[in-house]
């Protein structure tokens, strides 16, 4: 008898513990989004005096270059019997995010008519303002393609700024 | 022989009285345990007491994020990869505010709040407020107070390697009076 109520006892204290127990709540927050496939350029050196290398918009700066001066730095000058040419490289690097493609192509062209007299060159192509010109069309990801560029100076051009701007395209294939 | 009937008489009303004892003690049970597990006694109206979680869009301009009642939907619409970045990956950050309520309007208290991930595409790492996120409960807020609204974190990150495509998961929140 005692045990009963012993028992009985027992569930009349949980019946009032249950009663006094921690109040809890829930809620789901659900996330949602869409991946973009995407591609990304960066110039990764350049000769002359450069700043912005690492990032997508690069510049070099020349200084007075002269057919029988120094060679800008990171240059090499070659005179010829009417031109003279000062020669670097640029290099571009394109990585990919998001992408299946194994490879991609890259083109160049010039950001506005080059003044009289000089020519630009990427990779021996010579380079205007009016069409893109195919650098390569097996660029490797995520590896610094590496461009010969070349400045041909005429010697009648006229002594002024050759001020330009190269842009580069990649698009994947 | 009646000492006997006397004595045989005296057990049976000793038995009826056990009886109307555990009776009794039976019906106080009754009477103490939930209105769920037997009919409510007669009492006064109760306050409902309970706690509602109630999510909070945290950056102005954004609109990413749709509540209703406890639950919430963060969509972070198009991911790709920062122009320029020279981080692995694809990282986005969304701010966003909870506020725990009592149903009673009443704001006395703290909480403490927990999150874990309930459901995961597996395309995405997680992070709130720092912390990675997984399907263990982790305390986001020992000490939140009842009314107020806490800011939280929350980092997206896509490896480079995942194709294209569409990502979901699920956060699960619970608060718990302390």
């Amino acid at each position: 008898m005692k045990n009963a109520f012993a028992v009985c006892f027992a569930v009349v204290l949980l019946s009032v513990a249950s009663v006094a127990s921690a109040a809890t709540s829930s809620g789901t927050l659900t996330v949602t989004g869409t991946v973009e496939s995407s591609i990304n350029l960066t110039v990764e050196s350049a000769g002359g005096t450069t700043s912005g290398t690492g990032t997508a918009a690069a510049s070099s700066d020349l200084g007075n270059i002269s057919k029988f001066g120094s060679a800008p730095t990171g240059f090499t000058l070659a005179r010829g019997a009417s031109n003279w040419t000062i020669s670097s490289t640029i290099g571009v690097q394109v990585v990919k995010a998001n992408l299946t493609s194994t490879d991609y192509t890259l083109t160049a062209q010039l950001g506005s008519a080059p003044a009289s007299g000089i020519t630009w060159k990427l990779n021996g192509s010579t380079l205007s303002d009016s069409a893109a010109t195919t650098l390569t069309s097996t660029g490797t990801y995520a590896s610094t393609g590496s461009y010969s560029w070349d400045i041909v100076v005429a010697d009648s051009a006229a002594a002024a700024a050759i001020d330009n701007a190269i842009n580069f395209t990649a698009a994947s294939n | 022989m009646p000492e006997e009937q006397s004595c045989f008489s005296g057990i049976v009303a000793s038995e009826e009285i056990m009886n109307r004892q555990i009776a009794i003690v039976l019906m106080m049970v009754l009477l103490a345990m939930p209105a769920s597990a037997g009919r409510r006694r007669p009492v006064a109206p109760v306050v409902d007491d309970a706690l509602s979680i109630v999510f909070v869009d945290g950056q102005a301009a954004d609109n990413s994020l749709t509540a209703a009642g406890a639950d919430a939907w963060l969509d972070v619409k198009d991911l790709s990869r920062n122009p320029g970045s020279r981080e692995r990956g694809t990282r986005v950050r969304r701010r966003f505010g909870v506020r725990v309520v009592r149903n009673s309007g009443t704001a006395s208290g703290t909480v403490t709040i927990t999150a874990r991930l309930q459901s995961s595409d597996g395309r995405t790492q997680m992070r709130l407020d720092g912390k990675p996120l997984t399907e263990a409960p982790s305390v986001v807020d020992a000490h939140a107070a009842i009314g107020a609204v806490t800011l939280h974190t929350l980092e997206i990150e896509i490896n480079d390697a995942i194709p294209a495509g569409p990502i979901a998961a699920a956060i699960s929140w619970e608060v718990t009076t302390q």
